[in-house]
């Protein structure tokens, strides 16, 4: 059995509509380190990624939800474990982009309370077909105090930047928490008595 | 990075660093009980039948696990690209689903064993198997018997004949899919609770020892129980899209043809499925809402009136909907705080939207036996109609409330108010339609 090599695991979530990229987004952020022995797609579960962050190497579970947006009520079991979440939309359509509200309010009837949120505009290479400009994203970000980045999975436009940001606001958060991953959980680690980290303050 | 333990002041941390030192010393038995285990293995899970399928078809979960061991059954060179890449979908399907029903094997055969043998010895007493792994042995049964009449098969048939994976022979199984998945509703209707419960023993020691150690078994995979929890879920959405994408490579007729069925079996089980969760969460939260909200009353300041009133005064969230079917029911659609203004008051109130009444409720102060109160009779949705008030400040064309009128049944209005934005959180999400 391989020896764990990692400091850190973190659990992330792909969100969003059908068709913004959610999938593309993973594979042109995990492929580039992977060697793609399998042409699996849809069979499995997510992809792991090891990524160097301040001296420790965290190890991103990244679980792709494509394909299973018509099945949201059962796909909001993944919701819980996750650690950060990627909310995607399609600059090249609207919908997506409306959609988002429902995408967080299912987040927070969902996942945890001090879950770390994203929200990604994708298909930013497509200049020409854009209908939701950069400003509604960033506004509606804004509005819910929420980290925003406009990516392409196509041209590898911030796709690494965005998955390295919520990998640090996650272990900013953690950093408090998960002293030493192995030998202080279970004594001191993740007790629900402790009054959650405060919110940031977006009024 | 700050040192490994934080050490904070103040008497609840010290109680605490006590306590562990405490359960350190009555840990120390089921450490070596788990010890036990890791030399002798687990004992098996007592009273658990597992599905009676031939060894050969449980043998053949091992060899499916290696993607090579499939890539070695034909000679794939003399296929054509396009059935090659039919091919290796096809493969996907089966690695994935071995994998998958491996994971579901150790919870059973690691997680639920471990735990059972530590109860027969006395230890984890204050752990509710049932309620952490619902009926995950169920599942695991239900996969096997998939399995067995479904991919074994089909394995079976490409070893003989030494030729490529014929579809064909997964018909069978997929035209049974619901009632050979029939467990998996149970399971899927339980797991958030199970999941919660999960959480709420990561302050249990004793437990987070037995976690541990059950994490470290290689049969995990370095997986979490958490996520091996969500695979059942994961695992019947994919069905569908496998199928989906092996369709997809299928020009031939009759497996085009039944593979379509076989994708429609799968999906319509899982839309099922979804839709009934869906249907017990809204009626969950119609509870949750009947149980917060107090009866609307007025003071009459005459006894028998009070009474009389009282009488017929329930919420009655439950009751059929008019001109509905009583299979309809009905679902909260939105909630927010808004403020409210009639001819009697204006005030701060939380309102429901329901699918067929509008609640305009009062919040109640903390202690209170509920945590709203309704304030005005219920509006029934299909008796109101609604206006916008805008305002045109600065040539700004503004919308600042909506008013509505409530009629009667023969069309004549007897009430009306307003509702505008709250003034109170401008944070929280504004209601109006």
């Amino acid at each position: 059995m391989a020896k764990k090599t990692y400091d850190l695991l973190f659990k992330l979530l792909l969100i969003g509509d059908s068709g913004v990229g959610k999938t593309c987004i993973l594979y042109r952020f995990s492929d580039n380190h992977f060697t793609t022995t399998f042409i699996s797609t849809i069979g499995i579960d997510f992809k792991i990624k090891t990524v160097e962050l301040r001296g420790k190497k965290i190890k991103l579970q990244i679980w792709d939800t494509a394909g299973q947006e018509r099945f949201h009520t059962i796909t909001t079991s993944y919701y819980r474990g996750a650690m950060g979440i990627m909310l995607v939309y399609d600059i090249t359509n609207e919908k997506t982009f409306d959609d988002i509200v429902k995408w967080l309010r299912n987040i927070d009837e969902h996942a945890n309370e001090d879950v770390e949120k994203m929200i990604l505009g994708n298909k930013c290479d497509m200049e020409e077909k854009r209908v939701v400009s950069k400003e509604r994203g960033e506004a509606i970000s804004r509005e819910h105090g929420i980290r925003f980045m406009e990516t392409s999975a196509k041209a590898n436009v911030n796709i690494e930047r965005a998955f390295s940001e919520l990998a640090e606001a996650i272990l900013d958060k953690a950093a408090g928490r998960d002293a030493d991953p192995d030998h202080a959980r279970i004594a001191v680690e993740r007790r629900p008595s402790r009054a959650p980290p405060a919110r940031a303050c977006c009024s | 990075m700050p040192c490994a333990i934080r050490i904070r002041s103040g008497p609840s941390e010290c109680h605490y660093i006590g306590s562990t030192l405490a359960l350190n010393e009555s840990n120390y038995e089921l450490s070596n009980q788990l010890t036990e285990f890791t030399l002798s293995g687990v004992p098996a899970l007592n009273g658990f039948c597992i599905a009676n399928i031939p060894d050969e078809a449980f043998a053949y979960l091992l060899w499916a696990e290696t993607p090579e061991h499939m890539e070695d059954v034909y000679d794939c060179k003399k296929l054509t690209p396009n059935e090659e890449a039919r091919q290796a979908v096809i493969r996907e399907l089966i690695t994935t689903e071995a994998d998958y029903i491996r994971h579901l094997i150790s919870i059973v055969e690691v997680f639920i064993a471990a735990a059972h043998a530590l109860q027969d010895s006395g230890k984890l007493l204050d752990i509710d198997t049932e309620r952490l792994f619902s009926n995950i042995p169920d599942v695991l049964n239900a996969s096997l018997y998939f399995w067995d009449i479904t991919i074994y098969p089909m394995i079976i048939d490409a070893r003989e004949k030494s030729a490529p994976f014929n579809t064909e022979l997964m018909a069978a199984g997929f035209c049974r899919f619901r009632e050979l998945f029939q467990p998996y509703e149970k399971y899927v209707n339980e797991q958030t609770k199970a999941l919660d419960y999960l959480r709420s023993l990561s302050g249990n020691a004793d437990f987070m020892t037995y976690l541990k150690w059950c994490h470290s078994h290689k049969s995990c995979n370095r997986l979490q129980l958490s996520d091996i929890m969500v695979k059942p879920m994961q695992r019947l959405t994919k069905y569908s899209l496998i199928l989906r994408r092996i369709i997809a490579h299928t020009d031939t007729e009759p497996e085009r043809t039944n593979l379509i069925a076989m994708e429609s079996f799968a999906k319509n089980y899982v839309l099922d499925l979804n839709r009934s969760i869906r249907q017990r969460e809204e009626l969950e939260k119609l509870d949750y809402i009947s149980s917060s909200i107090d009866v609307y009353e007025i003071d009459f300041k005459d006894e028998d009136l009070d009474r009389y009133f009282r009488m017929f005064s329930q919420l009655n969230l439950k009751a059929p909907m008019v001109n509905c079917l009583p299979t309809h029911s009905r679902t909260l659609i939105h909630q927010g705080d808004l403020r409210f203004r009639d001819a009697v008051k204006e005030m701060e109130v939380r309102a429901f939207l329901l699918t067929d009444m509008l609640l305009i409720c009062k919040k109640l102060s903390k202690g209170s036996a509920h945590p709203y109160k309704l304030i005005r009779p219920k509006y029934m949705v299909d008796r109101m109609l609604h206006f916008s008030k805008i305002t045109t400040r600065s040539n700004n064309r503004d919308l600042v409330g909506l008013i509505f009128v409530v009629l009667d049944e023969v069309g004549t209005a007897f009430q009306t108010f307003i509702l505008t934005e709250t003034t109170k959180d401008p944070s929280q999400t504004p209601t109006l339609k």
